[in-house]
């Protein structure tokens, strides 16, 4: 007995040590929510004097004051109720912006009693027709103040209501500019550090497995259903030639369809993400941790936070999306970083489940100032891949070329609902360079496919000073591209 | 008739059973029938003497309704019968007096849980409840036995004389049918069908009429889904309605039915998107739900209601409201008198009194379907026209667009196209009460509404500005409509009233009511007070 209790007592250890060592470098803290509300977050705002504001499914916005601090000790007040499942919302000159179902609207507390109480439409010309998937999710403005929304089909499927599966871009004018179509149910959408524009997209019909996808003028980004409203956007120009609906990939229509754009980041359905959410850049100047102007994107039904690391190849975005951090509370969809590098992360999982368990939550997620041992970024090089890491490897163990491993695989792009992976291909690391100061590693890979996503395992990797093994020892890398 | 010599070899079956030694000594059923049945039944129930006494063992006259058992066990059967598909006859002797109302139920319970799978028991109370019953001593005669305790035939199936009319119409709630004609009427052979009547996909009604056949007296359990509105009534009576535009959500009804024949009449309607029909029901015969519907989809659970109740200030919402726009903006009054405003046709589209609003359906799973208001008839204002327009002559026809190539993209003209711009809304501090802005063109106009509950009457005010430079005539319609009439500036149209305070108010002789909108100083300004009856 006592002996079998010591070795459970170690066990728990050993599972305890492992499980919470991403906790070690970035702690989740739960943000107590107004008391008696169901706050299913769906939009969260930075204020001025470190307040936030955060839009719920039913459409109450609630400010909290504390929200930095002592947690203890935040207070809720409500500031507008009566909207309409707004998914975007940012604070600027005195006023809260709201891409809502219906329409774009600005939010303005006129009385000053804490209130709002002029909710002006800025622009309402989207459609909707009463069908629950038609979402809107929208940016904070961009360098020219615009906000990028990315529409939702009609369930999920259809176009039956203007510009559904579109990128519209909303002026401060209040006009609205068609930008990019191809789109089909998004989760999110955000920056990277250049101003460019990337949403998450689903695993569903078009989508062979969810996506990161680059949004431009001119962009057509996969599901051609809402491309007949190319006759209602007289700036696009002609529609798109439709992709085949069966027995192709997106490598094989890039060369038909010149306005086709691939996916930037493939997430492999089940074993990484199955609905990425929002898309976050870490412009905090290192408050957040070692990971500068890299994106984090959020996953609702795994509850967790994954990095991304974005090249540009000629002319096409693509990159590397790494496990970051799991066990947040509820289905992750909104989420805002501080200046002062705190990640504020909300969730839901009414209607759609999650692995975090609570049915809704508001989280904070900051950086303890230890730098884990990790991948801090991957790049596609001419001959294969180089790898930089947030401290020096162990140059012995990392220039045996067995301690790498790489498969690929890539996905059906097709009408029908998702894929499984197809043309899986193992890779063959032909050689391995450490450099001098063992901060990265070039690797030579033989059989690179361009289309697929490459999964890359390092779990032998260990740093030269402590001997840890890397915090997470996968990547996988899209490639679209490779370097002339 | 069964010989003597049977007859006799059952006696003497009884006698010699009492010899036998016990297989199952703990259940007195098992007991009682080593003593009493054994012999022409046999230990494992499936009959012996080469097939002369019929098997109970998976013997569809053990299962189902246990009187039918009783009666056979205290009354006795003969003739000929059917058991499992083979022909039998043979006498099963009365047992009544012989055995008490316990070793029955006991024996019974035995057999049927055992060797037929039946989990409803026999009690001592229905046992004697069926020698109580029936008047005759005689033995049963199967056909006469199975006249009161029909077999709970697999493939039995309550609905007889069936006709299934099709009708066609836009409707978001049930029509009156009966003021219909239907496109067509056709007998039917079950089950009942959606898309076996009709490869309509939208705008099209069903009723479908039968006779319903109740084997026992007792209460039937109906469950019901319909996408989009649905309706079973029995005799006349409502059972279950679930009406209004919705996906398919289970809801239930039960009465109590005497034995024999019933008045069936289910209704459905389908506007657009999604359509099916479920149907079944519970029998007391048999406690398995029997599908009357070719469609056995499972349904989602009822929808929780979610109510909002405008307390100290009004409430603004903005959902799916039923027979709103998808963009409508409810307003919930503490006054108990509610409507929406619609932001695409810059009017109320509904008014109704008392509860305000169910979040239930936006609320909850997905969020699927539209908001309900706690009305069951609220008033619908018909007039859908957009409401300004600058006209040349005073009774020309209402402006309209083309239509044509938002038509072929499957899309309806919005506001936009019409020249109009939603500006949103902007709330009172004391009452809570939202002041409506939109454009015409360059004309600036807001809504305010004012609920008077004493006179169940909402006040619309409608106040426009005019850009100093336009010199354009604008007009305001109030409503157009066949049935309409204006009367002092009183105009009635069903269950609506209005009255109109404004400089003018003409009719058109294709009955549109209008006011020519006289500005003073730029500024002009329109109050309709609406009455209606719910």
């Amino acid at each position: 007995m006592k002996f079998a209790s010591l070795m459970s007592f170690l066990l728990l250890c050993s599972t305890l040590v492992w499980a919470e060592s991403e906790s070690d470098y970035y702690s989740i803290e739960k943000i107590p929510l107004p008391e008696g509300e169901v706050v299913e977050v769906g939009s969260i705002a930075l204020m001025p004097d470190q307040n936030i504001a955060i839009a719920s499914r039913r459409g109450d916005i609630f400010m909290a004051q504390g929200a930095f601090g002592d947690l203890e000790k935040v207070k809720w007040s409500n500031y507008a109720s009566g909207l309409h499942e707004p998914f975007g919302m940012f604070y600027k000159d005195g006023s809260l912006f709201l891409t809502q179902r219906p329409e774009f609207s600005k939010l303005t507390d006129k009385d000053g009693d804490g209130k709002a109480d002029r909710f002006e439409t800025i622009n309402d010309q989207w459609g909707i027709n009463g069908d629950y998937h038609e979402y809107a999710f929208g940016t904070s403005p961009d360098k020219n103040g615009d906000v990028w929304v990315v529409l939702c089909l009609t369930g999920s499927a259809g176009a039956s209501s203007e510009f559904r599966g579109w990128c519209v871009r909303i002026t401060p004018e209040g006009e609205m500019i068609p930008t990019a179509s191809g789109i089909r149910s998004p989760g999110g959408i955000g920056f990277n550090f250049e101003g460019e524009v990337f949403y998450t997209d689903n695993q569903g019909l078009w989508n062979g497995t969810s996506h990161l996808k680059h949004l431009r003028q001119g962009h057509f980004v996969g599901n051609p259903t809402g491309n007949k409203f190319y006759a209602l956007a007289k700036n696009m120009g002609a529609q798109p030639v439709d992709p085949l609906p069966e027995d192709t990939t997106m490598q094989n229509e890039r060369a038909r369809i010149k306005e086709l754009v691939p996916p930037t980041i493939m997430f492999p359905h089940a074993k990484l993400a199955n609905s990425p959410t929002a898309v976050v850049t870490d412009d905090s100047q290192g408050k957040f941790g070692p990971y500068s102007n890299q994106l984090f994107v959020s996953d609702q039904t795994t509850s967790k936070v994954m990095r991304v690391d974005l090249e540009e190849v000629n002319g096409v975005y693509q990159g590397a999306v790494f496990l970051f951090r799991e066990g947040f509370s509820s289905g992750i969809v909104p989420m805002k970083l501080a200046a002062d590098g705190t990640m504020f992360v909300g969730g839901t999982n009414r209607g759609w489940g999650s692995t975090g368990k609570d049915p809704f939550a508001l989280e904070r997620m900051r950086w303890t100032g230890k730098i884990p041992f990790e991948v801090h970024s991957m790049k596609v090089t001419k001959a294969g891949f180089r790898l930089n890491f947030t401290m020096p490897v162990d140059k012995a163990i990392a220039q045996d070329k067995q301690n790498y491993s790489m498969k690929s695989w890539t996905y059906k792009y097709q009408k029908g609902y998702g894929s499984p992976e197809i043309d899986q291909q193992d890779q063959f690391i032909k050689g391995v360079m450490v450099s001098q100061d063992g901060m990265s590693v070039d690797l030579e890979v033989e059989n690179r496919q361009k289309g697929h996503v490459h999964e890359l395992s390092l779990k032998s990797l260990i740093s030269s000073n402590g001997n840890k093994p890397l915090l997470h020892s996968i990547a996988y890398y899209t490639l679209n591209e490779i370097p002339n | 008739m069964i010989s003597k010599a049977m007859q006799l070899r059952w006696v003497l079956g009884v006698l010699t059973c009492l010899a036998f030694g016990s297989l199952n000594a703990e259940h007195p059923g098992w007991v009682a029938y080593q003593k009493v049945c054994i012999v022409c039944h046999g230990p494992d129930g499936k009959g012996v003497a080469g097939g002369i006494f019929p098997p109970i063992k998976d013997s569809e006259w053990l299962k189902g309704d246990p009187e039918r058992s009783i009666h056979v066990v205290v009354f006795g059967l003969e003739g000929a019968l059917e058991v499992k598909g083979k022909s039998y006859n043979a006498l099963m002797p009365p047992q009544g007096a012989m055995l008490d109302n316990q070793t029955i139920a006991d024996i019974l319970n035995y057999v049927r849980a055992t060797w037929n799978g039946e989990k409803e028991v026999a009690t001592v109370a229905m046992v004697q409840k069926v020698r109580d019953a029936r008047k005759s001593e005689a033995p049963w005669q199967a056909d006469e036995l199975l006249k009161v305790y029909p077999m709970s035939d697999p493939n039995f199936f309550p609905l007889e004389n069936t006709m299934v009319s099709y009708y066609e119409g836009d409707w978001n709630k049930l029509p009156d049918f009966s003021q219909l004609k239907p496109k067509q009427v056709q007998e039917w052979k079950k089950p009942l069908s959606i898309d076996k009547v009709t490869k309509s996909k939208e705008h099209f009604g069903l009723v479908y009429e039968a006779d319903f056949i109740a084997q026992k007296e007792g209460f039937y359990n109906f469950d019901m889904a319909s996408d989009d509105g649905g309706r079973l009534s029995i005799n006349g009576k409502v059972v279950v309605e679930h009406d209004g535009i919705h996906p398919l959500v289970n809801h239930t009804g039960k009465l109590k039915l005497d034995r024999g024949v019933h008045k069936f009449r289910l209704e459905y309607f389908q506007k657009g998107g999604g359509q099916g029909l479920v149907l079944s029901v519970k029998t007391p015969l048999d406690k398995k739900s029997l599908y009357l519907t070719d469609n056995r989809l499972k349904v989602q659970e009822p929808v929780p209601v979610i109510e909002i109740k405008p307390e100290e200030k009004a409430i603004v919402m903005r959902q799916f409201v039923e027979n709103g726009d998808a963009r409508a903006i409810a307003v919930g009054h503490p006054e108990k008198l509610h409507f929406t405003f619609d932001p695409q046709r810059m009017q109320p589209a509904i008014m109704w009194s008392g509860n305000f609003l169910d979040a239930g359906k936006p609320w909850t799973g997905r969020g699927t379907g539209w908001n309900p208001v706690f009305s069951e008839k609220p008033g619908l204002l018909k007039f859908r026209q957009y409401p300004f327009a600058t006209l040349t002559d005073r009774n020309q026809a209402w402006p309209s667009v083309d239509e044509g190539m938002k038509a072929s993209l499957g899309l309806q003209s919005t506001a936009r196209d019409f020249d109009y711009r939603f500006k949103g809304y902007e709330l009172d501090s004391k009452t809570g009460r939202p002041t409506f802005f939109y454009n015409y063109k360059d004309f600036e106009i807001s809504e305010t509404y004012t609920p008077d509950a004493e006179k169940h009457q909402m006040i619309r005010k409608l106040s426009i500005k005019r850009p100093v430079s336009n010199e354009q005539t604008l007009m305001f319609q109030v409503i157009q409509g066949l049935e309409v009439s204006l009367k002092d500036h009183r105009v009635q149209d069903g269950c609506w009233q209005l009255q109109i305070q404004a400089a003018e108010v003409f009719m058109t002789s294709d009955h549109c009511v209008r006011c020519p909108i006289d500005f003073k100083q730029d500024q002009a300004e329109i109050v309709l007070t609406y009455q209606w009856e719910e």
